[in-house]
């Protein structure tokens, strides 16, 4: 990256609030971790935590089943009733990159739409 | 009183078409796969054909396990997260893939794709804006 666009990103930056450089800094942290992994290693953590999402909405189905919820890994930050809640909080938490999802309940049917 | 939303792509179809088809790509790490799927507003999640998912190397049955309501019956799917990317938009989404291997129709719905982004549709020439939300 040139100097000019770092020094751009640092300008821009320094106009944010303070909680948004705090999200911006947690999200070039974790960015940089994935950076620094060995791109296999990187598949392999990847894969590990969608499977550990995947294990976690499906124990929880009953708890959360009906609500939008924001994982960070595997760790729960936000619940909502729709996905802008969700999502909204995630950020608020300082977790703006969380996965956000509806949970359906155990007993839902979903809609196929209008063409089925 | 008018309205005004921006757009960062356009996508043109075509209208003739009986759908609103789109290029799609799922991708789980370094595995992608191409297919298309039809818009569709009035379904609540969106679902793929078994096969996409087993060529990204997904069991399918190892997903959380989802009824699918249509007009005639129901049909099952299995939920995973894949990373979706559609005119170069790209989110995380927890999509079902059909348990069914006859099911051929790729679909994509409110929940994991239409709820992340801004959409705008002119049908009669063919158009689809989209944008990330917020993002225009």
């Amino acid at each position: 990256m040139s100097v000019d666009i770092m020094t751009a990103i640092k300008q821009q930056a320094a106009t944010l609030t303070v909680q948004e450089k705090l999200q911006l800094a947690n999200y070039l942290l974790e960015q940089a971790r994935l950076d620094q992994q060995p791109h296999s290693n990187r598949s392999t953590m990847e894969q590990d935590m969608r499977r550990g999402r995947l294990e976690w909405l499906k124990a929880h189905r009953d708890v959360y089943g009906g609500q939008y919820v924001a994982l960070d890994g595997t760790h729960l930050v936000a619940v909502g009733p729709n996905y802008r809640v969700a999502r909204e909080s995630a950020c608020a938490a300082g977790k703006p990159q969380a996965f956000v999802t509806y949970v359906s309940k155990p007993d839902e049917v979903a809609e196929w739409g209008g063409w089925g | 009183m008018s309205y005004h939303i921006s757009f960062a792509i356009l996508v043109q179809y075509d209208p003739g078409q009986p759908s609103i088809t789109v290029a799609v790509t799922l991708s789980l790490s370094q595995d992608h796969i191409n297919c298309e799927a039809k818009v569709d507003t009035g379904a609540s999640l969106c679902i793929f054909a078994r096969d996409l998912g087993e060529q990204l190397g997904l069991e399918i049955e190892s997903g959380m396990r989802q009824l699918v309501g249509t007009v005639t019956g129901t049909f099952v799917v299995y939920l995973h997260e894949v990373n979706l990317s559609v005119a170069g938009l790209e989110c995380s989404a927890f999509v079902g893939f059909a348990e069914d291997e006859g099911f051929r129709r790729n679909v994509l719905g409110r929940r994991g794709f239409l709820e992340q982004i801004t959409l705008g549709l002119v049908d009669y020439e063919g158009q689809l804006y989209l944008s990330y939300y917020g993002n225009a």
